[in-house]
């Protein structure tokens, strides 16, 4: 929907007063570095939460809007399968309230929920997520009345670095993991990246989460779990990797993950892409064809040597 | 060379050595140069380290038999014991625009490199950091180092503190770098650091791709792990 368009469903159903009030709300500029620096990273948290939604459900009807025409417009989750929207607002500062200021976040959650339930939206939360502690607990406890019903106040600390904040064990750690077929800093940094990229990329247009997931994929993320039945090496293949002392494998959805522990207890690691179960064939096949005793052996063929 | 600036200016052994990695020169020829200035690295370390501890070198795969072979030793007569952990990076920007990544595709430990007391990382170049990050990453979560030496012939200038902002402080206060020369320029079209070690190294080393070089295993792995 268009700002225009927005503006005057809100003059119909809410009056002019506060037509005018969210035409000066959005036009009033918008955030700093901090501020959407702040936004993105709640960004990659939520959609990482809706991509496993969707790699679960492929007909989870779910769609996300960020800087949407609405009173309540940092980022909104709508599930059209549930009836459900979910509008956020986003604070990296430690100086807010509910009423306070030019546009009073209390007045704006009022009129965003008054509007969903003038569209039909039978569940519409609004949520204030803050990045400072204390405002969080100050703020949950006060909420005012008149939208006490249908809103929350979260807390979502801030970061700079996504390492870092993985390090630290941020929230945005459990929901990457969540999606990530191995749970390790580097490739759950790697995914953060992606989703980023994309959603800084695609922002302002608001898309299925479907159609998010599609253009992730179209980045080739090599460690996005698909949630479908992990593939299955051939038998012979199997046995002949589980003879070679010191070596052991684990097919992790798409990524065939292997070890080995010399007899000096040197180890060694790494990770294998199976794009389609043809490579999986093809690193089969050449097990099977040279039988391979030792690690020295498999090493030789090449199948763990590329990418 | 006006945006380098040489932290050594009293070692010509040192500052020649750094410019003949942008000189034209073979693979061998490059590979010799950076085993050389890993030698001049160890030798700029020793004083630092304590000859009773012993250090896990971290190093990437391109640079293990070559850089990381030099420091190492350089390193073996004056502590403990000195363990290797090598790791194989897909360093990459997946999104256009975005942030670029490292992740670990392969990773050696040496037996006991990661009970090590102290943590020596070595890179040829660190620019944006993004690989040293990755790998230092995945070494804190195995091992507590007390100190973490950061080392490399040459850095950007801004390399110190992007690495650090990527790390919790208890973590960066134990950082201690040591290199031979900073460079403030990038160049335009590939983000290196000029005039660095001479451009891409993977191709200075004699590898084509990166791929090739994920599918390279370095003397100094093979001999621990065969």
């Amino acid at each position: 929907m268009s700002v225009t368009d927005e503006i005057n469903r809100v003059r119909v159903e809410l009056g002019d007063t506060a037509a005018t009030y969210l035409r000066n709300k959005l036009t009033g500029g918008k955030s700093n570095e901090n501020g959407s620096r702040y936004e993105s990273n709640f960004a990659v948290f939520k959609l990482s939460q809706c991509i496993k939604e969707l790699q679960l459900n492929q007909n989870r009807d779910i769609e996300l809007f960020s800087q949407a025409p609405s009173f309540v417009d940092d980022f909104v989750v709508k599930d059209n399968d549930l009836s459900r929207k979910q509008s956020f607002q986003l604070k990296n500062s430690p100086n807010i309230s509910w009423k306070g200021g030019r546009n009073p976040i209390a007045l704006d959650f009022q009129y965003c929920h008054r509007m969903d339930k003038e569209e039909g939206v039978e569940d519409s939360e609004t949520i204030l997520t803050v990045s400072d502690h204390d405002l969080h607990a100050r703020l949950s406890s006060t909420i005012p009345d008149e939208i006490a019903h249908h809103t929350s106040c979260e807390h979502f600390e801030d970061y700079i670095s996504s390492n870092k904040a993985l390090i630290d064990n941020h929230a945005i750690k459990d929901a990457l993991s969540q999606i990530c077929c191995i749970n390790e800093i580097d490739k759950l940094c790697h995914m953060h990246s992606i989703i980023k990229g994309i959603w800084e990329d695609h922002k302002n247009e608001g898309c299925s989460v479907k159609d998010f997931v599609q253009k992730v994929i179209e980045v080739k993320p090599e460690y996005l779990r698909s949630f479908a039945p992990p593939f299955v090496l051939e038998s012979r293949a199997a046995v002949i990797l589980n003879n070679i002392v010191g070596f052991s494998y684990r097919i992790l959805d798409k990524v065939l993950n292997y070890a080995y522990s010399s007899d000096s207890g040197n180890t060694i690691n790494g990770t294998l892409h199976l794009d389609n179960d043809s490579k999986l064939e093809e690193f089969a096949q050449k097990v099977i064809q040279n039988n391979p005793s030792s690690f020295e052996e498999l090493w030789s063929l090449g199948v763990l040597g590329d990418l | 060379m006006k945006s380098r600036t040489l932290k050594y200016e009293d070692r010509a052994d040192i500052n020649a050595s750094l410019s003949r990695l942008v000189m034209p020169v073979t693979p061998s020829e490059y590979q010799h140069e950076m085993l050389t200035l890993g030698q001049y690295l160890a030798e700029k370390l020793s004083n630092r380290l304590k000859d009773e501890e012993t250090y896990c070198v971290a190093s990437t795969a391109e640079d293990a038999d070559f850089l990381a072979k030099g420091v190492i030793d350089g390193l073996l007569a004056s502590v403990a014991d000195v363990k290797l952990a090598c790791f194989w990076n897909h360093h990459t920007t997946p999104v256009k625009g975005g942030e670029s990544t490292a992740p670990i595709v392969r990773k050696f430990f040496e037996k006991g490199a990661t009970d090590c007391q102290n943590l020596i990382i070595v890179k040829s170049v660190i620019s944006g950091a993004c690989v040293v990050k990755t790998n230092l990453t995945d070494l804190i979560q195995k091992m507590n180092p007390n100190r973490i030496f950061v080392v490399s012939p040459v850095m950007h200038v801004d390399a110190k503190m992007k690495l650090s902002r990527e790390f919790p402080p208890e973590i960066s206060n134990k950082f201690d770098f040591e290199y031979f020369a900073t460079d403030a320029e990038r160049d335009a079209l590939t983000n290196e650091v000029k005039p660095g070690i001479g451009g891409d190294v993977y191709k200075l080393l004699g590898f084509s791709s990166q791929e090739h070089k994920n599918s390279f295993l370095p003397e100094l792995v093979k001999s621990k792990i065969f």
